[in-house]
């Protein structure tokens, strides 16, 4: 009888627990409003984010590396860097990405954190030129897209 | 003709499901029972196919998944006919021809209604829109299909870490194999599959509760159970939630089932129904074995056959679900993809459970606030929150209550409801746990996540409810 109040006590308190604060129907909308990237409230996208995926996505191909290079500060804060890269890499697939943030050494040094070398760099919150890549789209002032100089067209 | 390819592979993959289950109820053939089983088997045979061509280095092509499965289809129909022929017992499994009611056919276009509302949102949005369905399963799924195999995603795992590349992928996988009928990636195919297990779990509910009450009362509460709103919201997103919650709940009804058969190959068709389990999710393999020892307590195997021979059974059990796991450890063992468990334990989970406690208060402070924006509150049905708030889990405690009090229970809903209690003791313990970076990544667990991964124990709860309010109504079936 003892283990049977224990588990009903347990069963009850959880259950309780949960309808207040599952709410389960007021998350999905709730969901949508928030822009936090770790849990599922971005979904599709700004018209920006997608206008920067679609841009990248129409030049790269599966042999090419991009590497994503982004302020911590944007100034265009309606731009996610991490979902615009982790969406990158699921349209783009199989083509390899990589990330950095620009610190105050710049975008120079910023490249050469990253593991290999990019002959794509997107950079997001910042234009900038960079040597050894040209520009070849521009999404926002902001957010461009760059080629590696001498690449196949 | 894509379009048709894909139907063409699904259909395949359920007809060797429909063959397979007619095997395991040999004795008891029921067509409607074997055709609620097909998908959610066949899809998982399907699955395993595809882990055992990757483990011997084969491509996942369209060619060979196809080719093993119809391989399978042949010698499945060759031994049912094979066991038809030895053993020509009547069926006990059917339930005696009561006539359907308006009612019933009333509660069955309800039914439809709901499985149709599943359904829109594909046709409005074809693309996988949430976040969790393109950047986890999606991400495998396309990347499976590209590469015709798992190597070229597996190795690469520290590109893909967002995708959590060492989570059992069975939806990816069967994703990937609609692809590559398809031979092109098209998400709403993706979608659409994930529908078919919603309905599927439905479709089991029914066949199972039928069982236990009459007719009506167990469509009324298969309706009950599509209704509640989380879980037909998710049926076609392209989360491996819902997926999660029709295999556990194909398990358990499988081994209920052999609780009153004791043959063999039904204990065998549940273990490897419950590893399917397993292959969904990482949460997959303990849920599965807190389903196995629910079910060893709670029902009359315990008693009726002792404790060492229980424990025998379990133990049986749990080694038959975790050989269907191993083929995707052994999988991923063999690529860089890091050792999430060893990351976990090495992490201060004292610190992180004591944060925890201090930061709950605001989490939930802000999550009312949240609440009380009333923008946020018109955007859903009244019917739905009443269904999936207010009614749902307390409906649930009574349930759970009852069934743990009331004398002549039905142990398979009493393993049901302790399945379901001990699932979220753990869920809440690993949410206490999981490290977090702030109070608004705290909120989204307990807020936007925790009601997401109970959705795997409502089909359980569900049937618990369904029983201890009709589970004595006249009309029994055997």
């Amino acid at each position: 009888m003892k283990v049977r109040a224990i588990a009903c006590f347990f069963g009850i308190a959880l259950a309780a627990f949960y309808a207040g604060a599952s709410m389960q129907m007021e998350t999905r909308s709730i969901r949508k409003a928030y822009r936090s990237p770790s849990h599922g409230a971005i979904e599709l996208g700004t018209v920006l984010e997608q206008s920067v995926i679609d841009g990248c996505v129409r030049f790269v191909r599966p042999s090419d590396v991009l590497a994503v290079l982004y302020t911590e500060t944007n100034p265009a804060p309606d731009v996610s860097p991490v979902f615009i890269l982790y969406r990158l890499a699921y349209l783009a697939y199989p083509t390899r990405f990589d990330s950095a943030t620009i610190g105050e050494e710049g975008i120079p040094a910023a490249l050469t954190h990253l593991p290999r070398k990019p002959n794509w760099v997107l950079l997001l919150g910042k234009r900038a030129n960079v040597p050894g890549y040209e520009e070849v789209a521009r999404f926002s002032p902001t957010d461009v897209l760059l080629r590696a100089t001498g690449a196949p067209q | 003709m894509s379009w048709f390819l894909a139907a063409a592979g699904i259909l395949l993959t359920t007809l060797l499901g429909f063959l397979i289950w007619q095997i395991v109820i040999a004795k008891r053939p029921d067509v409607w029972e074997s055709l609620a089983y097909a998908f959610p088997v066949g899809s998982g045979v399907t699955v395993i196919v595809m882990l055992l061509l990757a483990l011997l280095g084969l491509p996942l092509s369209r060619g060979y998944v196809v080719g093993v499965v119809l391989i399978l289809i042949v010698i499945t129909g060759i031994a049912g006919t094979a066991l038809r022929k030895l053993d020509r017992a009547a069926s006990n499994a059917t339930p005696e021809k009561a006539g359907k009611g308006l009612l019933w056919w009333c509660l069955l276009g309800a039914l439809l209604f709901q499985i149709a509302l599943v359904v829109v949102p594909i046709i409005q949005e074809r693309s996988i829109g949430e976040w969790d369905a393109w950047a986890i399963w999606g991400m495998k799924a396309k990347a499976f299909y590209v590469d015709q195999g798992v190597s070229g995603y597996l190795s690469d795992a520290q590109t893909y870490a967002f995708s959590w590349p060492r989570r059992p992928a069975l939806s990816s996988l069967m994703e990937a194999f609609v692809y590559s009928c398809m031979g092109r990636v098209e998400e709403s195919a993706a979608r659409v599959l994930h529908v078919l297990w919603f309905v599927s779990l439905l479709w089991t509910f029914y066949i199972v509760a039928r069982r236990a009450m009459n007719r009506t009362a167990a469509l009324f509460w298969t309706v009950v159970l599509s209704a509640v709103p989380n879980l037909a919201f998710q049926g076609n997103l392209g989360l491996s939630n819902v997926v999660l919650g029709a295999y556990l709940f194909a398990g358990i009804t499988t081994l209920d089932r052999w609780r009153r058969d004791r043959h063999a190959r039904v204990l065998v068709a549940a273990a490897v129904l419950l590893g399917m389990a397993s292959l969904c999710r990482d949460e997959g393999l303990p849920l599965a074995l807190i389903l196995i020892a629910a079910f060893v307590v709670t029902t009359q195997s315990l008693r009726g056959t002792g404790l060492r021979k229980a424990a025998l059974q379990a133990t049986a059990l749990a080694i038959g679900t975790f050989a269907v796991k191993s083929l995707w450890i052994l999988l991923v063992r063999r690529y860089p993809t890091g050792d999430l468990m060893s990351e976990w334990m090495t992490l201060d989970i004292f610190s992180r459970a004591v944060a925890h406690l201090r930061d709950a208060p605001a989490v939930l402070r802000t999550a009312l606030q949240e609440l009380a924006v009333p923008e946020h509150q018109t955007q859903s049905l009244h019917l739905e929150n009443l269904i999936g708030l207010a009614l749902f889990w307390p409906a649930f405690a009574i349930a759970a209550l009852r069934l743990f009090l009331v004398r002549g229970r039905d142990p398979f809903a009493l393993g049901c409801a302790v399945t379901a209690i001990a699932g979220v003791l753990m869920y809440t313990t690993g949410f206490w746990l999981f490290p977090y970076q702030n109070l608004a990544d705290l909120r989204d667990n307990w807020m936007f996540v925790m009601d997401r991964q109970v959705l795997c124990l409502i089909p359980l709860a569900t049937y618990a409810i369904a029983w201890s309010i009709s589970g004595n109504s006249p009309g029994k079936a055997g």
